[in-house]
């Protein structure tokens, strides 16, 4: 076919120069994101678009001619440089990251609404590129919102009062937000697959986006006001930190957003694992390197902090991962490596939930290490690492037991319900000695009593020292250890036959035979309906 | 871990990096004891059958039957619960990425970005199977072609009728070349004229382009002219395969009358009077291989064991016994026929 026979935007009989024009577009979008190219096509086209840009442009307008005319003294003399620049940030601001995120999460919502996911992904697109895509089309967004203002801040930087480093930092700051933030309004667009869902996510996305503002907004005019100590070390140190954190999370959410939209016989589950156990590699590893940094060593009060951290994470990660359906496709197990010693590495980063658990158990084991294999500068400390460990391995663990029954009694059963199960099985545990205290004759008894031990927040902060500490050398400190313990050991043990098995499908290479035989394990047991 | 491909199967439908054109009559598209289980309901149970390059197969049931279940599977976008199907011999549970090459998939409803105009459309889809420079140019171009969408363009999909949005669909599903097309009632809600032309672009699929055309409906007649073969499917189960000739006859053994064909006959206005019919009935009763007469007012029915050379014959004799003959055609099991008879009408 001849090259004159077709372009894009103008069709046989336009005008050679916008053809050549258009070619060169062509060309030029050639190999970006096809998501990207189309969500620019109908970003210029929606009135959505359009009007928001020309609105902050007007809103811009009156507030310099507001200034000009209000107080043309301030101008010349005063602040009004800096003020002016901070009502220019907010109107940025609010487009960048309330605006922008918002329509990212309509987006990727209306693929599923308009019905038109479904034959995105089966084209050759991958889940990643989707997700990508999407986030592409807000930062491009996003530039140009920028774009549009920095006339503005040119006009602010001319006046008395203009900070040039600060200025800068802010508007860096806000644009890497603004990703964060668009990433995760794209993940929580990628939970909600039934329709009523998606309303009510719309809604929560909306305030949850005017939340963050409120609090993103109140930080950065701190800084403003406060100003920032560029020259300190300390501070680029910290920035530094929150930095890396706020890119990890935000490779989680896209690891998220990936996985929900991957095939069902697909990987949902090792990139989440390799990213949440990263996170919390990275997080030790940032703990020594500030300790050495600092030259100090970590003490247990330290350490006690960074203990609850450390447990919400895996007490999130354990619930996400253990809850999920035991299967491990057919499609996945013929891209297992032949070498035996391999496969035992890959076990617990393989879908599946008692997989799921074994790969929270390791971490678990690893932090367990730390607490008995260092020298810390009191003996309370391990025992409270431990006794926090059972907490978290026994309500896992109970949670991933009774979703896998549960799944057998009715097959409709889903991870999020197990997932659901395990906060309410957490809040019902913790709320228990409270309410048999109340019902008690002596309510607000300092003594410890065995049905406190049923609650991890009543309990944990009775082994860490302190005035109403359960002493080392007190045997109440070792019942509750062993009792802790049994615990943890029994909820493992519920789960042991499904860990053997689940261990078993990857290891053995006897399933490999059976793969090709073709009937079986095309789906799980109870598929979803 | 990557959805990489893996070296597996050498594909019919791929050679090297380009797309290769597999032989006419190969079996691109196989269904092998597919199964789906929606909790109690069997929605797809244990069917199997084939497509072939070059041809185009009805897929006919009722509502409800489970066709577009199976097309689901076939599409990569469900996992059978049992069984496999095979895309230009690649297994659709194993090898999806692959499947969707070959494949191009028409769901019975699916969005269009009603702001896009239709270059964009196909621009975008083009792109998402990868297709960059002039070969996402000239595969536009063919789409506009084949689908005779060119004057409309640029016209944004929202304003197409019904007729041109489902000729849209069909180019966009065409748009990355795939040997294997499945289209899921691409005529439903058509007027008879859309329906008719769409018809014709379908058969061309096959004809011309030699792709392998799966093609689901629950009216019959719609698909009896342009289907080379055809499964029956009912509540989940395949009642008939094979071409429209083997599921006529499987229907004629069903009603116990193998190799017999139904015979209808007149006599011209005028020379059909009591006697002449009376005279016709006795001697049609004294011919071999004849039975089942049934006598009008100037006409019979009745059934001849034998073929096309029992039946000439029979005309020839007719003729030379002096019976003014003004029609004489066979009652042919249709499909439609074939199909009432064949399924009973069974909803889950
Ligand atoms: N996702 C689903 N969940 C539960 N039942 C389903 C689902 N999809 C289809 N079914 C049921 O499976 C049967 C077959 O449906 P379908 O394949 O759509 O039929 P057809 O396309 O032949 O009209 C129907 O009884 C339908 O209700
Ligand atoms: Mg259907």
């Amino acid at each position: 076919m001849s090259s004159d026979t077709i372009s894009l935007a103008q069709p046989a009989g336009a005008a050679d120069a916008d053809n050549r024009l258009s070619v060169l577009a062509d060309r030029l979008t050639d190999r970006m994101n096809p998501i990207l190219v189309k969500e620019v096509r109908q970003a210029l086209k929606s009135r959505q678009f359009v009007v928001t840009f020309m609105l902050l442009l007007v809103i811009a307008w009156l507030v310099s001619a507001g200034a000009a005319i209000f107080s043309p003294n301030a101008m010349e003399f005063g602040s009004a440089g800096n003020q002016l620049f901070l009502i220019y940030f907010g109107i940025l601001a609010f487009a960048v990251i309330v605006i922008v995120p918002f329509g990212a999460h309509r987006s990727m919502l209306s693929e599923r609404d308009q019905n038109t996911f479904e034959l995105l992904s089966i084209s050759a697109l991958t889940p990643r590129q989707i997700v990508n895509g999407k986030l592409l089309s807000a930062m491009v967004q996003s530039f140009v919102y920028y774009s549009a203002i920095t006339p503005f801040i040119a006009f602010a930087s001319l006046l008395q009062g203009f900070d040039l480093p600060l200025s800068l930092f802010l508007l860096a700051i806000a644009f890497g937000w603004s990703i964060c933030v668009s990433m995760f309004a794209l993940m929580l667009s990628t939970l909600a697959q039934k329709r009523q869902i998606q309303a009510a996510n719309s809604m929560g996305m909306f305030f949850l986006l005017m939340f963050q503002l409120y609090m993103t907004a109140g930080m950065m005019f701190q800084f403003s006001y406060a100003g920032v100590p560029f020259d300190d070390p300390a501070f680029w140190w910290s920035a530094g930190c929150v930095v890396v954190a706020a890119g990890s999370y935000t490779l989680l959410a896209q690891q998220v957003a990936v996985s929900r939209l991957t095939f069902e016989s697909g990987n949902r589950s090792s990139g989440i694992r390799l990213i949440l156990a990263a996170q919390f590699w990275l997080f030790c590893a940032a703990v020594v390197a500030n300790s050495l940094w600092a030259g100090l060593s970590v003490s247990s009060r330290d350490g006690t902090e960074l203990l609850m951290f450390v447990a919400f994470h895996w007490a999130i990660a354990g619930a996400y991962a253990a809850t999920e359906v035991d299967w491990l496709s057919r499609r996945l197990r013929r891209q297992l490596p032949r070498n035996p010693l391999l496969r035992i590495l890959f076990v617990p980063w393989m879908p599946g939930g008692a997989r799921g658990l074994l790969w929270m158990l390791l971490h678990v084991g690893a932090i367990l290490a730390a607490a008995f294999l260092f020298d810390w500068d009191t003996d309370w400390f391990p025992t409270f690492v431990l006794a926090t460990c059972c907490y978290m391995v026994f309500l896992t663990g109970l949670g991933a037991a009774m979703t896998r029954w549960l799944r057998l009694v009715t097959p409709s059963f889903r991870p999020a319900h197990g997932r659901a199960l395990i906060v309410i099985f957490t809040v019902a545990i913790s709320v228990t000695p409270l309410i048999v205290r109340a019902l008690s004759s002596n309510p607000i008894s300092e003594k410890f009593h065995m049905i406190d031990l049923v609650s991890p927040f009543m309990t944990l902060p009775r082994l860490i020292d302190g005035r109403m500490a359960i002493a080392v050398n007190d045997p109440l400190r070792n019942h509750i250890l062993i009792a802790l313990c049994a615990a943890a050991v029994l909820a493992v043990l519920a789960n042991a036959r499904a860990i053997f098995n689940g261990i078993s499908e990857v290891v053995s290479q006897k399933s490999d035979e059976s793969l090709d035989a073709g009937l079986q394990d095309i789906q799980p047991a109870s598929s979803p309906s | 871990m990557s959805e990489s491909e893996q070296p597996g199967v050498k594909s019919v439908c791929e050679n090297g990096d380009a797309p290769a054109t597999p032989p006419r009559g190969e079996a691109t598209l196989e269904l092998r004891h597919l199964h789906r289980f929606f909790g109690r309901l069997k929605a797809v149970d244990d069917v199997s059958f084939k497509a072939y390059a070059g041809q185009v197969m009805g897929f006919i049931g009722p509502n409800g039957a489970g066709k577009t279940t199976s097309m689901r599977i076939l599409a990569t976008l469900d996992l059978p619960t049992a069984g496999d199907a095979f895309i230009c011999g690649d297994s659709v549970v194993d090898y999806p990425d692959r499947v969707r090459k070959y494949l191009g998939f028409m769901p019975d409803s699916f969005g269009r970005y009603g702001d896009m105009n239709v270059v964009e459309f196909l621009d975008f889809y083009a792109r998402a199977y990868g297709l960059r420079g002039d070969r996402r140019r000239d595969a536009i171009e063919h789409v506009l072609v084949f689908t005779e969408l060119r004057k409309l363009a640029e016209k944004p999909i929202k304003t197409l009728s019904k007729g041109m949005s489902q000729r849209l669909g069909l180019g966009r599903c065409l748009i990355h070349d795939p040997q294997v097309m499945v289209l899921d009632e691409p005529a439903a809600g058509l007027d008879p004229r859309a329906r008719v032309e769409l018809r014709e672009l379908i058969r061309l699929l096959a004809t011309e382009m030699n792709k392998t055309v799966l093609i689901s409906s629950h009216i019959l007649t719609e698909l009896s002219e342009i289907c080379d073969s055809a499964a029956i499917i009912e509540a989940g189960r395949i009642l008939a395969h094979g071409t429209i000739e083997e599921i006529q006859q499987q229907q004629r053994r069903a009603v116990g009358r193998q190799s017999s064909r139904s015979l209808l006959l007149r006599l011209a206005r005028g020379r059909d009077d009591a006697t002449t019919t009376d005279r016709l009935e006795k001697w049609l009763l004294e011919q071999p291989f004849v039975g089942h007469v049934q006598m009008a007012a100037g006409k019979a029915a009745f059934e001849l064991e034998g073929d096309d050379k029992a039946q000439t014959e029979l005309l020839q004799r007719l003729l030379s016994a002096g019976f003014a003959i003004a029609e004489f055609h066979s009652k042919s099991h249709s499909l439609e026929d074939a199909f009432m008879n064949i399924t009973q009408g069974i909803t889950q």
